[in-house]
């Protein structure tokens, strides 16, 4: 019975079933071995089942945003992570047990503007879209790092597919993109896109990251058998052990 | 009395208690209770982190202002989020009986023809509610096999400036805007049989004359109505194979079975754009006025392969994945 009435006739729901569920969500939390985000296609379901059929049901978790994996990490804390290579750079006490490739081991990122006021000198004081990979404290890190430049209004978006949208119709001044990103873009549109900055160095694809001290072998093994539709759904085409 | 019954009540108040006393920056949003609604406002819960504590004013129910006012003071309310008409309306009484409103953080969503509706607010910053023109345009564009680049458009006057901009944005993508006023030429009130005689007698030109290769409909009771729909619309774009976008979902469904493809906004990503919006003001201190009334981003479209099959518009396989809703 999920209800009761008390002795003024109202109805109360019975509390126990939401205590339950809240024990249960805290318990799969709680299992969590691997953690998986990888923003920007919103495909997380697809992903969430990909990994429940390679590891097990229970033991994994996907998020299509940065900000639910840092939310989970506090209640997983020893749990593996696979996202996108800088994700560890910026995240410390983990180490990246296979990289993934996918025809290079990597790729350049890119500030892409549309129109020729848009320069590597001004671009610091303009309006810049990105898809948001990092979580909100990291990504002027990594534009930093890469760019060497701090953006004074960073636009951050969870769909690939709206930077076009933000760029063309001039909410943003420019876009900072990967160049896979800019290529898939570059096939939608016929803005006068030009690249007016590239990152310093060659960015990794989605990593798999260990807790240092909790490497657990058994999972790394499943994750070299992951299926290609799978290694698709998380952009990349196989492992290379690191 | 059993003590089970309490457990809920304990929660909320730890709850609370925890929300606030983590909080650096609390917020009304006044709104009606609808569902779309609350899906924008868990969209902005989502995206700002634990120094955020955001309360709420039912627009749906009865209040005063002096109520309002008293809980927004209660609760040390920093900005305001007002979505719909009756919220700007309400932040409006405020702002003329309590000075400190008028100064206060206001951001607007979920609502049509936003800068016109927020006339008289200080301190305003929001997001423009409409799909994009623009948006419709490429994005159908993407998912076409034929590269088009003429589209007509059916408006009213008080359209007229977001049509020109429509216009310049979509000249960069090589589109050419064909546009058709439908009131332009009224001197007295235009009804919808008034625009509907506009649009008969346009339709034939603008596709032999001027090329249309697409339609665009906007969500304007003037163009688009039972009357309209009935005894011009469908009958003429199963007549002339021209496909119809528009920026209303119903329009493609199956019972109407008009447009091609559709567009809607993504609400939980409306909510997300508009976190950034409040994390812009309160974390980068960006002015209001600099952060503006910024077009709608994200959206959730529809395609309907039955309509694009009945007048012969081949669609890339490649780029449907793109679509959030098939039709068949």
């Amino acid at each position: 019975m999920d209800q009761f009435i008390n002795k003024n006739n109202r109805t109360y729901r019975r509390p126990l079933p939401i205590i339950a569920g809240l024990f249960l969500c805290m318990s799969v939390y709680a299992q969590a071995t691997l953690l998986v985000c990888i923003p920007g296609k919103q495909n997380a379901q697809q992903i969430q089942s990909g990994f429940d059929g390679l590891i097990g049901a229970g033991k994994t978790m996907a998020f299509g945003r940065i900000k639910d994996l840092d939310a989970t990490l506090s209640a997983s804390p020893d749990a593996a992570i696979i996202a996108s290579e800088p994700f560890f750079a910026y995240t410390p006490g983990y180490k990246i047990s296979l990289g993934g490739k996918a025809g290079s081991a990597g790729e350049k990122y890119h500030i892409v503007a549309a129109s020729k006021e848009i320069t590597a000198q001004n671009i610091g004081e303009k309006k810049v879209g990105i898809v948001d990979f990092l979580g909100k404290d990291r990504l002027p890190l990594f534009i930093k790092d890469q760019f060497s430049v701090e953006i004074k209004i960073l636009k951050r978006v969870n769909k690939e597919d709206d930077l076009l949208t933000m760029i063309g119709m001039e909410a943003v001044d420019a876009i900072i993109v990967s160049a896979s990103q800019f290529k898939e873009i570059q096939s939608n549109t016929k803005l006068p896109l030009a690249i007016i900055a590239s990152s310093s160095k060659t960015i990794g694809f989605a990593s798999y990251g260990q807790k240092e001290g909790k490497e657990d072998e058994n999972q790394k093994k499943a994750l070299l058998k992951a299926p290609v539709p799978l290694l698709k759904e998380i952009g990349i085409e196989g492992w290379e052990p690191r | 009395m059993k003590p089970v019954r309490f457990i809920p009540a304990i929660l909320t108040v730890v709850s609370l208690w925890t929300t606030m006393g983590m909080a650096k920056t609390t917020m009304m949003a006044f709104m009606p209770a609808d569902t779309q609604f609350q899906t924008v406002l868990a969209g902005i819960r989502a995206e700002l982190d634990t120094s955020y504590a955001i309360g709420v004013v039912d627009m749906s129910k009865p209040f005063t202002v002096q109520e309002v006012a008293k809980k927004c003071r209660n609760n040390d309310v920093k900005g305001l989020i007002l979505m719909d008409r009756k919220a700007i309306l309400a932040a409006q009484d405020l702002q003329k009986t309590d000075s400190a409103f008028a100064t206060m953080p206001k951001f607007v969503y979920m609502t049509l023809m936003v800068e016109a509706s927020t006339k008289g607010l200080s301190n305003v910053a929001g997001i423009k509610f409409e799909v994009p023109v623009y948006t419709l345009v490429t994005n159908f564009r993407i998912i076409s096999q034929k590269d088009f680049s003429k589209v007509g458009i059916f408006y009213r006057k008080s359209y007229s400036n977001s049509i020109e901009e429509a216009k310049k944005l979509l000249s960069k993508e090589q589109f050419s805007l064909q546009t058709v006023c439908v009131d332009c030429e009224q001197t007295e009130k235009t009804t919808p049989q008034d625009a509907l005689k506009v649009m008969k007698k346009s339709f034939d030109k603008m596709v032999k004359e001027q090329g249309s290769e697409v339609f665009l409909v906007l969500a304007d009771n003037l163009v688009v109505n039972n009357a309209s729909l009935t005894e011009f619309w469908i009958e003429k774009v199963k007549k002339k194979k021209v496909p119809v976008i528009a920026p209303l979902d119903m329009l493609a469904s199956a019972q109407i079975g008009l447009a091609v493809f559709t567009a809607d906004p993504d609400l939980p990503q409306l909510g997300a754009q508009a976190a950034n919006q409040i994390v812009e003001f309160f974390e980068n201190e960006t002015p209001l006025k600099t952060i503006g009334f910024e077009p709608t981003i994200s959206i959730k479209s529809t395609l309907n392969q039955a309509v694009a099959k009945e007048i012969g518009w081949k669609l890339k396989a490649d780029k449907l994945g793109r679509i959030n809703k098939m039709i068949k």
